[in-house]
């Protein structure tokens, strides 16, 4: 017994070495992995605090300034106003997709209905069509309207983007909940509206929770919509990057900090939500 | 009856807003692809001509360029993003402090707007002051002069670049919730019979994985084949047309040329591609194929 443990602990011995050099190996490969993904935010983070005379180098050590968003939110850029178009298009977007899509997904749970399936699969199948395809109609349909260049028009258009993809995620929530509860308040007298509103929404609020920030952030960084409805009046936050190209070249400082104002909601509302986000994205796909 | 009808009184509203903003305008296309129509020489729609903006597709040459350089595109990027985010979900998802933190914050790379990452990228690639340009310099000297955004595989290489950059967190943090969702039992059942640590991989852990790795690819190309914004802020589908996936060419066709009926056609061919892909996929789903 005792020859063998002895034998035995040889090999362990080699076998700690090579696992220790195994962990500083993934150590070392978790920080590539940091770098790649994080060093480009830094940069631009970076980029956004530097003085004009800094940002065609590559050095780290500058004199930080406010200046870049002092000047992307003075009246020769304004970022405000694109700020306010941005915040305008996503708020009424949201404001008709959630509660369309809840409604619509509580129905689609609950009962039995005749071509539910092939309703489901055709607004799945929707969105394998490229948007190009939907944005050619509208653009001539609100082009004979006279509502090109207007936030109404892109919240039209991202509505046929949100409302399905809205649809998928809170059914899948709501199928998980199960019916029981409701059938007890239906048996105590409560109506059916009143079951939907005291019961089943506390229940699904992780569910449109995500389904919100999901539509929010693909409606805040929509860019080919608004690259071809908006020339000037409704250009929301992502086409008005571009307009740091000028005659000069790319002003890259001010780019960089009106990106970072532009991308802030987004990144804080991801962190908020992010673990029932994942579930909500991977469950829904599994299933 | 009341009762009965309540169903259709929910589902309605999204019904008829989806019918609006979604299949109206999806078969008004589709109408308009059967058309010759240059917007510039008229604001009415042209004469019929059946499928025959179809059939120009196939015999010119900027679109097979185009379809070519999308399968490049595609193809590399869905295989590069897989591979990583299955690396880094492995990397990732054990059980210690530091990682969870990672974890956390490793969603913000999906959060940022994919037109800022492309101009980003643009900034970071300029040979003269671009930080990438810079770093890829030192590390790999004969580099250093790369014009990363002027040459045709370079643009391609730096537009991949982009696009796995995008995914790779979304897709990564998909794998490390199939992961870490495992049942632990296996990897010590496979701990004690000495299976090594590639053995689990291959034989153990990836089998696991097999259906997220399926929903991944599914996610994976139809993403990269709607892929618009990097492309529009990174090369505009330069130099020349080497970066010019179909998306893209569509996009020209339809809001630089104006030539609507042919920019329709071309649209559908793309869904008819992606859908054609989606199938294969799904099938593969259902039968539980083997994955190689």
């Amino acid at each position: 017994m005792e020859l063998m443990s002895r034998g035995a602990a040889l090999p362990q011995k080699k076998k700690l070495i090579s696992k220790k050099t195994m962990s500083i190996l993934e150590v070392l490969c978790v920080i590539l992995v940091a770098i790649f993904l994080f060093l480009p935010i830094f940069w631009i983070v970076i980029t956004a605090f530097k003085p004009e005379s800094e940002v065609y180098t590559t050095s780290l050590f500058f004199q930080a300034t406010l200046d870049n968003f002092k000047t992307v939110f003075g009246s020769a850029f304004d970022l405000g106003k694109y700020y306010t178009n941005s915040i305008i298009v996503v708020l009424f977007t949201l404001i008709i997709t959630i509660p369309v899509s809840v409604l619509a997904s509580y129905s689609l749970s609950r009962f039995q209905m005749r071509g539910k399936q092939v309703f489901m699969f055709a607004i799945l199948a929707t969105q394998f069509i490229p948007l190009v395809v939907n944005v050619i109609p509208f653009f001539i349909m609100f082009r004979n309207w006279g509502i090109i260049d207007t936030t109404l028009a892109l919240i039209i258009v991202n509505l046929g983007h949100t409302i399905p993809y809205a649809i998928w995620l809170t059914k899948g929530f709501i199928d998980r909940i199960p019916v029981d509860m409701e059938e007890a308040a239906t048996i105590d007298g409560a109506n059916r509206l009143q079951v939907l509103w005291h019961i089943l929404l506390p229940l699904a609020k992780p569910g449109i929770i995500t389904a919100t920030v999901f539509c929010f952030v693909i409606t805040w960084n929509e860019f080919m919509f608004a690259l071809v409805l908006t020339q000037q009046d409704a250009v929301t936050l992502p086409v008005a990057l571009s307009f740091f190209n000028g005659e000069k070249g790319v002003l890259w400082n001010q780019m960089a900090a009106a990106g970072i104002v532009f991308v802030l909601p987004t990144v804080v509302f991801m962190l908020l939500v992010r673990k029932q986000f994942i579930l909500g994205m991977t469950s829904g796909g599994v299933k | 009856m009341k009762k009965k009808l309540f169903k259709y009184w929910l589902l309605a509203p999204a019904f008829i807003f989806i019918c609006g903003t979604t299949l109206y305008p999806l078969m008004r296309s589709f109408w308009i692809s059967l058309h010759d129509w240059d917007l510039k020489e008229s604001a009415e729609m042209g004469p019929f001509i059946g499928f025959d903006n179809y059939i120009r597709a196939f015999s010119d040459s900027q679109f097979w360029n185009s379809v070519w350089i999308t399968i490049i595109f595609t193809a590399s990027t869905v295989i590069l993003t897989l591979t990583l985010s299955i690396i880094v979900a492995l990397l990732l998802s054990k059980d210690k402090k530091y990682l969870s933190y990672l974890r956390v914050v490793l969603i913000i790379p999906f959060a940022l707007s994919p037109a800022l990452v492309g101009f980003s990228w643009r900034f970071m690639l300029n040979p003269d002051y671009g930080l990438f340009d810079k770093i890829i310099g030192f590390l790999i000297p004969p580099l250093a002069d790369v014009v990363w955004l002027g040459s045709s595989t370079t643009a391609m290489i730096a537009l991949v670049s982009v696009v796995v950059w995008i995914w790779l967190p979304f897709m990564s943090l998909m794998f490390i919730s199939g992961l870490m969702g495992m049942p632990r039992e296996v990897f010590e059942a496979a701990q004690m019979d000495g299976a090594t640590r590639l053995q689990t991989l291959f034989h153990i852990t990836l089998p696991m994985l097999k259906p997220i790795i399926l929903i991944a690819s599914i996610l994976m190309t139809m993403f990269t084949l709607k892929a618009f914004d990097p492309i529009v802020t990174l090369t505009q589908g330069g130099p020349g047309d080497s970066t010019e996936v179909l998306n893209f060419f569509i996009y020209k066709t339809g809001f630089r040329f104006f030539d609507m009926g042919y920019s329709s056609a071309l649209g559908y061919i793309l869904a008819l591609i992606t859908i054609v892909f989606v199938i294969i996929y799904m099938r593969r789903l259902v039968k539980g194929d083997e994955w190689n």
